[in-house]
């Protein structure tokens, strides 16, 4: 992590600002043309105060010219008040609408990225913090807009009043000018050393994030009510703020320091600028009104370099936030997502060849050596212990991890020559962590639009699952929406139904290779028993495999795999492994054991 | 549909309650703006009698001595103020700011650990507080809502304090100068001529303010449009989800729901910026004006001095000061009318959703006898005659239920999913309250008992109950301060041992990769072992497990049930599970069916009985006969 960031800017400010460019003019023309607009006219807008109030004065002080200046000063009025109709406009347009479009141009971009890229990748970056910084970077792109607006507009105004106060003076310039370009290094160097200490307060601020969102997250209300946990998390909460307070202090303080060296010097630079003023006025030659224009030109000029020069090194953060995003986006992946082999029809068989799998940044591998085949037809059911790597197995198998040594092979071909998206289509799955999506039931079903897909099945899935009785009772029946904390007429689902649920939505797909991990984990026992005796028609023609707790569930599968710290400990039929007395029995007795004397007592 | 109208007494009111909450937020924010801004008036008018005297000067009406003196006291009086707003400002100026937010959502946080239980299944409860979000921290706060008194406050001092030395700067030479002409000129130089132009003034500022307040209706209702937070509700959701939930990848690739939830997302997106064309066709116009009224302005005050001026009523210094003078006083003037709008009507409508939230009561009863402290653990409690039905909903979820619990037995509660018993154990340990019957303790109601004592018999393992991303041993303890030997000992009980070595940290060490990068995944099983350990060590005389091993392999599951005795101990323990293997060594076995109590008795009774419990052993205990291969072959 640590060598991460300090490695080089993969991109320079430049090159970010025409990549920000360039998606808007690919993507969504009208706000380029409405930011060039807005920019253009902004320094109209704003550079003209001096010039009024010169055109007042000479109104006020030289009656020779009155009618002249009130005629400029009408003209300028009117310049500044169309400019300011036009650039309130693009800046009600933009903070109402096109930014949010904007924004969601860029979200689009990173989620999408996220939902494609290699699934290890998936994983990785969000243990880690890249996704979050990458989301942190598109919320800079609106201010990479900001920033180039203002740079431009400050820029134009440094350039009018150095050609105003050039006519006073060459040294008003650099007399003006210097003591901002000194505050600007002073700000550099404070915020230098906000940029080099983000590490040490990240991870709190995340925490700080976390214990709030926590605490006032209802899901945890059991718990939290229970065991008391407002002390705690209030507790927690202000000791991680205490640490997180030292830094600000720290930087509070950082920043007093400077600022009252910043003020010393604003004072000065004033004291000297206004005195070469006054002294060029009493050399003469210097009307009422130009005296106004330079008066109100040099603190305009002032806080135009200052905006500048603050603009540029805003630059650099935005550089790096904006990084974070593009790098993210350019997360090399390693399977095929281009063209591939043709897929098989029909049925098909997989065979592991000397799997390994080792975890990014894990010491030890979680499968070791592992070679087995499932036969075309074939109902496997792979038993083992927590943590004995069972659910790692079936990622590998349906593509979703690469083994790091060995091959795996799809009806003889290695599945790394399919295309990897295509090969996903011959799986339908449930994970243990099984969720709902804030849609209809049968979108979570079938992830097609509520009007797009086939009803029959649908209706078919949610029976062969045992849910329709729990759909029929609802209101809208299968067009209910699910997930009450996004919807308030939305239903929840229990544990139970939701599993139901991803079973159904595995069903509905009807692949030719069938993984189930714990599908029956929150069911109850009717429930439970109903699956299994449906198990043999779920699995009619199809390869699959079945894990399970419940040793129970291995007496319909043709082939058990007793998985043992990532390696093959024993495999056989039921009652091969019964007869072995290995493992595999011992496991079996512990859990029949509890039914066994029932047994007995009937015999 | 959320407009409220509050009286001038109530709007104070809740402003007054405003400056509080920021106070505690952020203590002493508020008044450290306002004093530095109203520094910055007071400089801005000595910037201007500064250039009067320079105008002075070049007009050939005063000396240079007087001109530089002016010009050292003009930057002793900004170095001074820089100072100033350095010290009562900056010096604490994030720590504040951020305090302010942080603390703002652990109010919230803090409410909603409070709030009865029963409000958190209702819809109004998660309205209540995503406002209250909004106007506390959230987008609507900067806007309109607490963050504007937080942040903004000082501009009203500001701008009081400039009209204030406005008048006192312009009311001579408006009011106090005679004509020195006569005709038109004479007119524009009297009393007259400058009731004209505060004539005009007014009426610019009149439009000005009825435009302001109408536009700021507008957004009002647009943050709390329901539509509007719908919406947000969606957006904020899929932002959440691929941020947090990134397990859910999985799914994503096996079943191609990229697309699906793209158009989803993008679904909600269009209908934010529907939403946000329709407000902005609504507000362009009211912003379109406000250039016009700038400009106006302007030109009312140059033609009254120039006019006067030309008049030869003023010196060139003079119409300077003036002019400056006036427009600062305008904005001054423009400023605090809007922010009466602002302030007094928007800002404490919008934060009275706030307080809303923070208001809601807490009814459930919290009674006041406290539990008896029994060494021999003699608690009997008693279910008599308990109906429950959801708040909200017509059906009944538990029917006359009628049930006698004594200490130190061992329970089972069993039944098909759905059959209502999570419900009785959240009745129980008052999560609930029973819609009509009673539940007693000993005989007494058990709403009588001090809540706080009542909630410390009870310590239970819900099937979805939750653990920090902190270290093992405060998720054990639930607590900062622990007893590092009872927690580990508490984490062995349950079946932890073996992890638990081969942690780096032991029981400091964290759960998840979150905070640590040292942290540790867990499994379900793992996860609820712990929630198993939390449960023993909070040392509670009654325990109650909601399918505590539905996530374990089996060996783990014989664990549990081994030394099942050895981790409740003397305590009572209730079981509520699907695997009935798990039931067989309790004493009293309770099966409910659809909310009622279907039997009752122990295992080998309620074999007999040939019921609902019979049925449901015989489905399980089917697949561990020998004979059980041929069901499905």
């Amino acid at each position: 992590m640590a060598k991460k960031e300090k490695k080089k800017p993969s991109y320079g400010v430049l090159s970010d600002m025409g990549y920000i460019i360039g998606v808007m003019g690919r993507e969504y023309k009208s706000s380029l043309w409405i930011n060039l607009l807005w920019t253009l006219l902004l320094p109209v807008s704003w550079t003209l105060s001096p010039f009024i109030n010169k055109y007042v004065m000479d109104a006020i002080a030289y009656p020779e010219r009155r009618s002249y200046s009130i005629c400029v000063l009408a003209g300028i009025l009117l310049l500044q008040l169309v400019s300011f109709l036009i650039t309130d406009t693009c800046q009600r347009y933009m903070s109402t609408y096109g930014y949010t479009k904007l924004h969601w141009l860029f979200i689009r971009k990173i989620v999408r990225k996220r939902m494609t890229m290699d699934y290890q990748n998936a994983e990785l970056t969000s243990s880690g913090d890249s996704y979050q910084k990458a989301c942190e970077g598109f919320n800079t792109m609106t201010d990479a807009l900001n920033m180039m607006r203002n740079t431009f507009t400050n820029a134009v105004q440094v350039m009018i009043y150095t050609i105003v106060l050039a006519r006073i003076s060459p040294i008003m310039i650099f007399v003006s000018g210097l003591p901002y370009l000194l505050c600007f290094l002073i700000n550099r160097h404070v915020d230098g050393w906000k940029w080099r200490n983000t590490d040490k307060w990240t991870n709190l601020d995340r925490q700080l994030g976390y214990v709030a969102s926590a605490s006032s997250d209802f899901a945890y209300a059991k718990d939290t009510r229970l065991y008391n946990m407002p002390r705690w998390l209030s507790r927690k909460f202000q000791s991680i703020w205490e640490k997180r307070l030292f830094w600000y202090k720290k930087y509070d303080g950082n920043m007093t320091r400077w600022k009252i060296v910043m003020n010393v010097i604003d004072a000065v630079s004033l004291l000297t600028s206004y005195g070469i003023t006054i002294y060029m006025v009493m050399k003469g030659g210097i009307g009422a009104g130009d005296f106004v224009m330079y008066f109100t030109s040099i603190s305009d000029y002032g806080n135009a370099v200052w905006g500048l020069s603050s603009n540029l090194s805003g630059f650099f953060w935005l550089r790096d936030n904006i990084n974070f995003y593009r790098d993210y986006l350019e997360i090399p992946d390693k399977f095929n997502h281009g063209k591939g082999a043709a897929l098989p029809t029909g049925q098909c068989e997989l065979e592991l060849k000397n799997v390994s799998y080792t975890y990014p940044n894990a010491e030890k591998p979680t499968i070791n050596n592992i070679s087995f085949k499932l036969h075309k037809g074939e109902r496997l059911a792979l038993v083992g212990l927590n943590g004995a790597g069972k659910s790692t197995l079936i990622k590998l198998m349906c593509g979703l991890y690469d083994p790091t040594e060995g091959e795996i092979l799809l009806n003889g071909t290695d599945v790394r020559k399919f295309n990897r998206e295509e090969y996903y289509t011959l799986f339908s799955t449930v994970f243990q962590d099984f969720d709902i999506l804030p849609v209809t039931i049968s979108q979570n079903i079938t992830q097609s639009e509520d009007t797009a897909y086939d009803g029959a099945a649908v209706e078919d899935v949610l029976k062969k699952s045992g849910l329709y009785d729990k759909v029929e009772t609802l209101p809208q029946k299968e067009h209910t929406l699910l997930a009450k904390s996004v919807f308030d007429d939305a239903t929840d689902f229990s544990g139970g139904e939701m599993q139901k649920l991803a079973l159904a939505k595995a069903l509905y797909k009807d692949a030719p290779l069938l993984l189930l991990d714990e599908p029956t984990a929150a069911l109850d026992p009717i429930s439970e028993q109903e699956m299994y005796l449906r198990y043999a028609e779920f699995s009619k023609d199809k390869a699959s495999v079945f894990i399970s707790h419940r040793l129970a569930s291995t007496r319909f599968c043709d082939n058990i795999i007793l998985i043992e710290n990532g390696g093959i400990a024993e495999q056989g039929t039921h009652s091969e492994l019964m007869e072995k007395g290995g493992k595999y029995a011992e496991l079996f007795g512990i859990q029949s054991a509890y039914y066994k004397d029932e047994k007995e007592e009937e015999l | 549909m959320n407009e409220k109208n509050l009286t001038a007494k109530e709007k104070i009111a809740s402003l007054k309650r405003g400056y509080k909450i920021c106070g505690e937020l952020a203590p002493g924010g508020v008044k450290r703006k306002c004093a530095s801004s109203a520094l910055f008036v007071i400089s801005g008018y000595v910037g201007i009698a500064f250039s009067g005297a320079i105008v002075d000067v070049v007009t050939g009406g005063s000396d240079l001595s007087y001109v530089v003196k002016f010009a050292v006291i003009f930057a002793a009086v900004i170095l001074v103020r820089g100072i100033l707003d350095t010290i009562l400002n900056v010096s604490k100026a994030e720590q504040l700011d951020r305090g302010f937010e942080q603390n703002g959502k652990m109010l919230i946080a803090k409410k909603c650990m409070e709030l009865d239980y029963v409000r958190i299944e209702n819809p109004e409860t998660h309205r209540l507080k995503e406002r209250a979000e909004t106007f506390l921290y959230g987008n609507g706060s900067r806007w309109n809502g607490l963050g504007r008194i937080y942040y903004d406050s000082g501009i009203i001092i500001e701008a009081v304090t400039a009209v204030i030395a406005g008048v006192v700067m312009c009311f001579k030479p408006l009011f106090l100068t005679p004509p020195s002409a006569g005709g038109f000129m004479g007119f524009v130089q009297s009393i007259w001529g400058v009731l004209a132009a505060i004539a005009a003034y007014g009426a610019v500022v009149f439009f000005s303010l009825r435009v302001t307040k109408y536009a700021g209706k507008i957004w009002s209702a647009f943050f709390a449009d329901e539509q509007n937070n719908q919406v947000q509700r969606v957006l904020g959701f899929y932002m959440d989800f691929h941020r947090n939930k990134y397990q859910r990848g999985k799914d994503i690739r096996i079943y191609d729901q990229s697309e699906m939830l793209e158009k989803e997302w993008e679904k909600y997106n269009d209908k934010q910026l529907e939403i946000n064309r329709g407000i902005m066709k609504k507000s362009i116009r009211f912003d379109l004006i406000s250039p016009f009224f700038f400009t106006m302005i302007k030109v009312i005050t140059y033609s009254l001095v120039i006019a006067r001026a030309a008049g030869g009523q003023y010196t060139a210094a003079e119409a300077t000061v003036l002019v400056m003078s006036i427009t600062k006083l305008l904005n001054g003037v423009m400023t605090v009318l809007n922010y009466k709008v602002d302030f007094f009507d928007l800002v404490p409508m919008n934060i009275t959703h706030i307080y809303d939230f923070l208001d809601i009561p807490c009814e459930k009863y919290m009674g006041t006898i406290p539990t008896e402290k029994r060494d021999d653990n003699e608690y009997e409690f008693e279910f008599k005659h308990v109906y429950f039905k959801y708040p909200g909903s017509d059906r009944y979820v538990l029917r006359d239920i009628n049930l006698k619990w004594r200490i130190g037995e061992k329970m089972a509660l069993v039944g098909r999913n759905g059959s209502g018993k999570s419900t009785l154990v959240k009745l129980l340990c008052r999560l609930y309250d029973p819609t009509e019957g009673e539940i007693t303790l000993n005989g007494i109601d058990i709403k009588k008992y001090n809540y706080d004592e009542y909630m410390a018999l009870f310590s239970v393992v819900f099937q979805d109950s939750k653990l920090f991303s902190f270290s093992i041993a405060e998720n054990v303890a639930a607590d900062m301060d622990y007893d590092p030997i009872r927690a580990e000992d508490c984490v062995r009980r349950a079946g932890l041992s073996e992890r638990l070595d081969d942690m780096p940290e032991g029981i400091e060490t964290f759960l998840y990769k979150d905070f640590d990068e040292k942290g540790v995944e867990i499994s379900g099983g793992e996860a609820q072992k712990l929630c198993l350990a939390r449960a023993v060590y909070k040392g509670s005389p009654f325990i109650v497990l909601d399918e505590p091993t539905a996530a374990l392999d089996p060996v783990s599951e014989h664990d549990v049930y081994t030394n099942f005795n050895s981790i409740v101990g003397t305590r009572t323990a209730v079981y509520i599970s699907h695997r009935l293997s798990s039931c067989r060594f309790c004493d009293d076995i309770t099966v409910l069916d659809k909310g009622e109590i279907a039997e009752r008795g122990s295992h080998d009774s309620l074999l007999s009985a040939g019921g609902v419990y019979a049925k449901m052993w015989a489905a399980q205990a089917e697949y561990y006969k020998n004979t059980a291969g041929e069901l499905y072959s």
